[in-house]
């Protein structure tokens, strides 16, 4: 048969420890991407140069090979070597932790939420049955991850309806939403949740088959949603959205230690610089938007009663969501506290019912 | 063979039945949908999902074997017509050996697929909730196997018939 | 270079089964398998073949395909379509090529509302096919032409393909979709004109076919203000719904089979017959589609892996110098790919790959992306994977080959004329989107 090799090509090199390796790593966002520019080809690049060219990458981009979402099963059945969007927050049902990152909070950025998801990845805190997130998350499924810088917080932007006031947030509002903690926020805002692939709502925001979304505003010009979204509120942050860079045990053996280091330590890095990249793209999107007709509003400025309402409904998410975890068997009260705990201790801010979860 | 005749037959009116009802569904849920956001303002949550994740694979594959038998599937015949008879013939059987494979392969592996499902009990977000999805990964070995048998039906059909015809 | 022996030995064998009537679907499998298998072993290999079939159909999108062929079959067996054409014949007083524009105008406007070209091909190769066959068009003119303007989906807005190269080449998809109406209005032109040169062509054949399948029937006028009455109600009710917003473009595929089917009850055409017609005819060429989609995608995965894309674009640099030259080459380049592979397939392998040659020569990526899509629109009408053409041959049962030796002339032309004209004035495209700043 085909010798069940993987994909990576190998051969015995004399003049190192790392033999030669030729690694298909496949991610399903473009090479226009932050997490392409900022994380991906950074970190590709940067092992490639520091061993000497002995570990390189054949990257495939778009979900050209692998479908975004997918990349679990790619790796575990050696479809590919590397992951490079293991998106975890996709599949709560065999990750069901990660999702914790999705929480609603008020205030933060990507760099804080870096710091963070830093902090927890290593985390030695037990979360569940002496295991640590890092462990429940990844380590059971014979895998080895790395962060990959957060996105900039998602918002709550509409088209053509405003909230102006809470009867304003009515179940006809149909807003887009990419996990199921935006699931049960818009339960808890009194709006109904859409799921719908991110590509298809230029198409539905523009003729009105979609009202809004929360989506990250350094992601809109790419896709024209500074031309079509016209009301955005601030200040209330829905979550970040993390992936990882993952690949198997038996994949990460075949690096040497000096090789896993210098992995480790350019992976470690670059969540943070990744992070300051998008970060940085923030208010060039967010001014495109306020040129053609956009409106910011931050939360301290809306009617008091739409604050109260948004701040309840972000309280209720986490308790909904701690729920919901700990009734399938999940360590979610647990999981929940180390986020919030490691957000703030990297300067993020939530509400005080929040803070007084233990 | 004709038991086998029966039971190919069964997997196509069975396919085609299942299929219509997927079809229909869509068309229901989707109408009932758009009718409920518009008019009362209620939208029907998850009707993606189920769309998508049920009722496409419920009309797609049950009927995999129907469309290989039917004659719809499209080839190239012209030249080969024109070639001489035996030639024909070897062709045939060796494109009808490489068919049992391909759909062999299909068959094996998608029970695979479907065994790694249930182990994972695959489900996916629907309105706050995690909505089971892995039973629906059954039907696709089911669907390959109907077509594995498709084809043998179709290498009896053209050969052995022909041999017993002519002893 | 191993990669480069495998892809010269599949790609013979895969011509090989191809001209000796295997399957295209079970070729495609085939070839697929076997390059995904030389090039990586078995563990790879048993990656793709696990997911791929049910991620491939499991898709929402997707429902367009049997939703639009049913809302055709409903149309169709309410014999709504039958006296459209009907009329349009009588008013043009028997002038063929009114029907053949007619024909060009209708894909135009299903194209208005269906993001993806095989169900609108399968759609008029059922509804358009036999009226234009009975009023004389040769079948296979008649296929082609039903398979060219349902195409025509692929490129006018909305489009899965302009939607797909927005994503890859990080572009505002509302300015492609903009970008796309002339371009897609310059087909629709040269598709018309293509017809008439042929009906000239076949000019007395034509009159005799005509005269031959000329009935003396005679349709009452209460009759045609029903049926005009029941074609305006289903085009105004799905434009109205989705540019009002009531719902999206893969919704209208199922609104417009409700609305189609409540006609036929309403016209007293419903029966168990008109039932099961109806869904084996749509089952049927659904699930040819989408044997082939899956097919497709493992031929697709097999050529990605192989990286030849990439090294065949590595072997464009020393043109720099011609940027003309280079999107020239890169158009026909585009022409053979889009033969051989379906269209999302090409997008995703090709598109990150040639930016940075784009960036190089400064060329707009607005403008090459809609002449990709141009491209891509028309590699659904040649062989050997046409998936336009199967849609049409198989609602129809006309041969593959006749329809793909004429479908093939559509393509060709409208190659040469349109993408020429995009290159020498690029205005066609960037004009109306800078209007809409
Ligand atoms: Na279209
Ligand atoms: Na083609």
């Amino acid at each position: 048969d085909g010798g069940g090799t993987s994909s990576a090509t190998t051969d015995s090199n004399t003049s190192g420890d790392q033999e030669s390796v030729t690694f298909n790593a496949s991610s399903g966002v473009n090479d226009k991407h932050f997490w392409h520019r900022g994380f991906f080809q950074p970190l590709m690049d940067s092992v490639d140069e520091e061993t000497d060219g002995k570990v390189s990458f054949n990257a495939f981009t778009s979900g050209e090979l692998v479908g975004l979402g997918t990349e679990y099963d790619a790796l575990t059945n050696g479809t590919i070597d590397v992951a490079l969007t293991l998106m975890a927050p996709y599949d709560p049902q065999r990750f069901p932790y990660t999702e914790v990152v999705m929480l609603p909070l008020l205030e933060s950025d990507s760099t804080i939420a870096a710091e963070a998801m830093r902090a927890m990845m290593n985390s030695d805190q037990e979360i569940k049955d002496g295991k640590t997130y890092y462990q429940l998350e990844f380590e059971d499924k014979g895998l080895v991850a790395f962060a990959n810088s957060p996105t900039q917080p998602y918002v709550i932007s509409t088209t053509n309806k405003a909230f102006a006031e809470v009867s304003d947030f009515s179940r006809d509002v149909r807003m887009r939403t990419a996990s199921r903690v935006h699931e049960i926020l818009s339960t808890n805002l009194g709006i109904t949740s859409q799921s719908m692939p991110i590509t298809d709502a230029y198409d539905a925001l523009s003729r009105n088959a979609l009202d809004g979304f929360f989506y990250n505003v350094p992601d809109w010009m790419a896709f024209g949603f500074d031309e079509l979204i016209k009301h955005t509120i601030e200040g209330a942050n829905f979550g970040h959205f993390v992936g990882h860079t993952a690949m198997t045990e038996d994949t990460w053996a075949k690096l040497t230690p000096e090789t896993q280091d210098i992995f480790r330590t350019n992976a470690e890095r670059l969540i943070v610089e990744g992070s300051q990249l998008t970060k940085d793209e923030t208010e060039e999107n967010r001014q495109s938007n306020i040129d053609k007709g956009g409106d910011f509003k931050h939360l301290s400025e809306v009617p008091e009663e739409v604050r109260v309402h948004i701040e309840a409904a972000i309280t209720k998410t986490w308790l909904d969501w701690i729920e919901n975890l700990e009734s399938q068997g999940h360590a979610g009260k647990n999981i929940a506290i180390l986020w919030r705990d490691s957000l703030v201790e990297a300067g993020a801010e939530v509400p005080q019912e929040v803070m007084d979860i233990e | 063979m004709s038991s086998v005749e029966k039971i190919a037959h069964w997997f196509r009116i069975i396919g085609i039945s299942v299929a219509s009802f997927a079809i229909a569904a869509m068309v229901l849920m989707i109408v009932v949908d758009v009718t409920m956001r518009n008019v009362f303002k209620v939208p029907i949550q998850g009707t993606y999902e189920v769309v998508q994740y049920f009722l496409m694979p419920l009309a797609i594959f049950p009927t995999l074997a129907f469309a290989y038998q039917s004659g719809v599937l499209p080839r190239l015949s012209e030249l080969i017509e024109k070639l001489p008879k035996r030639f024909q013939q070897v062709n045939r059987i060796i494109i009808y050996a490489l068919e049992l494979v391909v759909f062999l392969l299909l068959t094996y592996y998608s029970i695979l697929f479907a065994l790694s499902g249930i182990q994972d009990q695959m489900a996916i977000p629907v309105a706050g909730n995690l909505l089971p999805v892995y039973p629906l990964y059954m039907i696709v070995p089911i669907s390959f196997a109907a077509v594995v048998l498709e084809v043998v039906l179709s290498i009896y059909r053209t050969y052995f018939k022909k041999i017993g015809d002519v002893a | 270079m191993t990669e480069n022996i495998v892809l010269f030995i599949v790609i013979l064998i895969f011509l090989y089964f191809l001209t000796t009537g295997m399957y295209i679907s079970s070729l495609l499998f085939f070839v697929g398998i076997l390059g995904i298998y030389l090039i990586g072993g078995s563990t790879i290999m048993n990656g793709f073949l696990q997911g791929e079939p049910f991620a491939r159909v499991a898709s929402y999108s997707l429902t367009t395909i049997p939703l639009y062929i049913l809302m055709a079959q409903f149309i169709m067996q309410a014999g709504i379509v039958k006296d459209l054409y009907d009329l349009a014949y009588k008013l043009s007083k028997g002038r063929g090529g009114v029907l053949g524009v007619l024909t060009v105008f209708i894909g135009g406007l299903l194209g208005g509302v269906s993001g993806s070209g095989t169900a609108t091909s399968a759609a008029l190769g059922q509804i358009a096919v036999p009226e234009l066959i009975r009023r004389g068009y040769p079948p296979h003119l008649a296929g082609s032409l039903a398979a060219a303007s349902g195409s025509l989906s692929a490129i006018i807005p909305p489009s899965v393909f302009l939607i797909l190269y927005g994503v890859v080449a990080q572009i505002s998809i509302g300015q492609l979709f903009t970008a796309a109406m002339i371009p897609g209005i310059l087909m629709m032109l040269v598709f018309a004109g293509t017809t008439l040169v042929y009906l000239k062509i076949y000019g007395k054949e034509f009159e005799a076919n005509a005269i031959k399948n000329e009935t003396n029937e005679e349709t009452s006028v209460m009759r045609y203000v029903t049926v005009v009455l029941a074609g305006t109600f289903i085009v105004a009710a799905i434009f109205g719904g989705i540019y009002m917003g009531i719902f999206t473009p893969t919704e209208a595929g199922a609104i417009g089979a409700f609305i189609a089917f409540i006609l036929a009850v309403v016209l007293k055409k419903v029966s168990l017959k008109f039932l099961k017609v109806s869904f084996v005819e749509t089952i049927k060429v659904t699930t040819m589609a989408m044997f082939i989609v899956v097919g497709a995608s493992l031929f697709g995965r097999f050529i990605s892996l192989s990286l030849v894309p990439r090294k065949i674009i590595d072997l464009l640099g020393p043109l720099m110098e011609s940027p003309v030259l280079i999107i020239t080459i890169i158009m026909v380049f585009y022409f053979f790919l889009f033969m051989f592979i379906e269209g999302v397939a090409v997008i995703l392998m090709t598109v990150p790959i040639i930016t940075p040659i784009l960036d190089q020569i400064n060329a707009d990526p607005l403008w090459f992306g809609i002449m990709l899509t141009v491209v891509c629109t028309l590699g659904m009408l040649t062989p050997p994977v046409g998936i336009s053409v199967y849609a049409v041959g198989g609602v129809t049962g006309i041969p593959i080959e006749r329809l793909f030796k004429t479908s093939t002339v559509f393509a060709v032309v409208a190659t040469i004329i349109v993408i020429g004209l995009l290159i020498a004035f690029p205005q066609l495209v960037t004009w109306l989107p800078s209007q809409m700043r």
